[in-house]
């Protein structure tokens, strides 16, 4: 048994010798020099282009100006003429695109000089094939942009998109002198008007998203436009909500305690609002938020 | 930062099986050198009973010819007599013993109390033969079913200090992680070095040693009866 022990370890050692003497270490990975990627962390604002804010709007000003024209222009028609019925019938499809106004704008100027009543046959065509004359007066930027609303709204037909993307709704919407009342004009459920020029639209979507998971709007009500509930409320920095959310409104439907209770539910339901940036903490501390139960009526 | 310190470190030991055993936590180390003594064990019994198993297996071959060619069984006692007995032969030696011995009272008792006694000698010495035969065939069978766990329990350890080591540097780095599980798997690999000729070995031998005693309780069975006949013929 000692004899046959000591040839066992001997033959152990050997192999164990043989293991850390010949055999080599292994190769050490021999990675290739990587260039370096450097990585900056921007923040969403400055990436997005798009700002939930009431200042911007490529078209604003030129509208601004031709809007009341269009207004002149367009009213005495549908009195006089048979027909008017195609020019309401499309302006009111698309009230959003600035499209149209466009083509107002550009019908107005064309329109003084020749008569209004021979005018409205060659109507249509004239708005597409009379760029023509329309670069002369516009910036090249407000067209294209006009023309990607257009697709877009073929693209997206769906009451649901044009929830979710009321961003692009929003150059219209500013537009309009009258915001603070909410008419239905604005087609917005909820505005941030607690924010300033410094809150991106990114974070005020999301702060839109969060609180619309919440809200259970009033379903099936008549008269659903007076149901427009705004709730302004504090938050801390983290994002919980200070105090109780007030509804700074009121209607005379008498449902309209029920939406305020929905809404204001909705708020304090989806708190923390922990997403929000601290760093802007200012803009966004005390905020307003727009309740329209019609748009969440349509897409249910 | 983290990385580049990782990295020296790692490039600094190497990873040769010397560095990685000096490198290992104390208990790790305790389980491989534990599974270095019984790798070591195992292969001493193996070496011992390959030896012993063969001879056991020649002797009892070249006794069988000795014995069934024709030889009588006085003379080939006195041929065997003076060298050291293996196996078969030493059944046959205790026999023959124990028939000289009881040539006396057997006149006077009887000679089937002699009979008995030859078989209970051949008996008592067969278990003896096997008991050398199959001796520490056991540790065999040991490591070769716990050492897997040993190695086993070296690598949960291992595995534990290398985790220790990510919550310590707070880096996953492979190079954190990487040294502390290379010697756990270094310990499962002495268990397994371990196991398996152990259990290769233990099988093989087991199966011989049964054989063995097969042929050899056959013997005896054999020897016993012509024996038996032998005194009925005297009587």
């Amino acid at each position: 048994m000692r004899f046959s022990l000591i040839i066992s370890f001997l033959v152990h050692s050997a192999i164990l010798l043989a293991a850390i003497v010949v055999l080599p270490s292994p190769d050490e990975f021999t990675v290739k020099e990587q260039t370096p990627i450097s990585v900056d962390i921007v923040e969403i604002e400055d990436v997005s282009l798009r700002r939930a804010t009431k200042k911007d709007a490529l078209p604003v000003p030129e509208e601004k100006v031709a809007s009341p024209k269009v207004e002149e222009v367009v009213k005495p028609e549908p009195v006089p003429v048979p027909e008017p019925e195609p020019e309401p019938v499309k302006t009111e499809p698309a009230p959003p695109d600035p499209k149209p106004l466009e083509e107002l704008i550009k019908k107005t100027e064309p329109l003084p000089e020749p008569e209004p009543k021979t005018e409205p046959e060659p109507e249509p065509k004239k708005a597409e094939n009379k760029p023509v004359p329309v670069p002369r007066r516009k910036p090249r930027v407000p067209k294209s942009f006009a023309e990607k609303k257009k697709k877009k709204h073929k693209f997206n037909p769906d009451q649901l998109t044009a929830l979710l993307n009321k961003i692009d709704e929003e150059p219209k919407q500013r537009t309009d002198p009258a915001d603070e009342t909410g008419t239905p004009a604005t087609g917005e459920i909820d505005s941030l008007i607690g924010s300033d020029a410094r809150l991106s639209a990114s974070e005020a979507d999301w702060l839109r998203q969060k609180v619309s998971q919440c809200w259970n709007p009033p379903v099936g009500v008549r008269e659903a436009a007076t149901l427009i509930v705004k709730v302004r409320f504090e938050m801390d920095i983290d994002g919980t909500v200070l105090g109780t959310p007030r509804v700074i409104n009121s209607s005379a439907n008498p449902l309209f305690q029920v939406a305020a209770d929905s809404a204001v539910r909705a708020v304090l339901g989806c708190q923390p609002y922990d997403r929000m940036p601290p760093e802007k903490y200012e803009t966004w501390r005390d905020t307003i938020v727009n309740f329209d139960p019609r748009k969440m009526l349509a897409v249910n | 930062m983290e990385v580049e310190i990782a990295q020296t470190m790692a490039g600094q030991d190497g990873g040769s099986i010397l560095a990685l055993f000096m490198k290992a936590h104390i208990v790790v180390k305790i389980v491989m050198l534990g599974l270095i003594m019984a790798s070591i064990g195992c292969w001493a019994i193996v070496f011992e009973k390959f030896v012993t198993i063969g001879r056991a297996k020649r002797a009892t071959d070249r006794f069988e010819k000795q014995f069934w060619s024709g030889q009588s069984l006085d003379d080939l006692y006195l041929t065997l007599g003076t060298a050291k007995t293996q196996a078969m032969a030493s059944l046959f030696m205790a026999a023959m013993r124990e028939w000289k011995r009881s040539q006396q009272s057997a006149m006077r008792a009887g000679f089937h109390g002699m009979e008995k006694r030859i078989e209970k000698v051949m008996d008592v010495q067969l278990q003896r033969e096997m008991s050398v035969l199959e001796s520490r065939l056991l540790f065999l069978a040991t490591v070769g079913s716990s050492s897997p766990f040993i190695g086993l329990f070296g690598t949960v350890w291992g595995i534990m200090s290398s985790f220790r080591a990510i919550a310590v540097s707070k880096s996953t780095n492979l190079a954190v992680v990487a040294p502390g599980i290379a010697e756990a798997l270094f310990a499962t690999a002495l268990g397994l070095l371990a196991a398996i000729p152990a259990v290769i070995f233990f099988n093989k031998f087991a199966s011989d040693t049964a054989k063995l005693s097969a042929r050899l309780e056959n013997f005896a069975d054999e020897f016993s009866a012509i024996i038996s006949r032998q005194l009925d013929e005297r009587m």
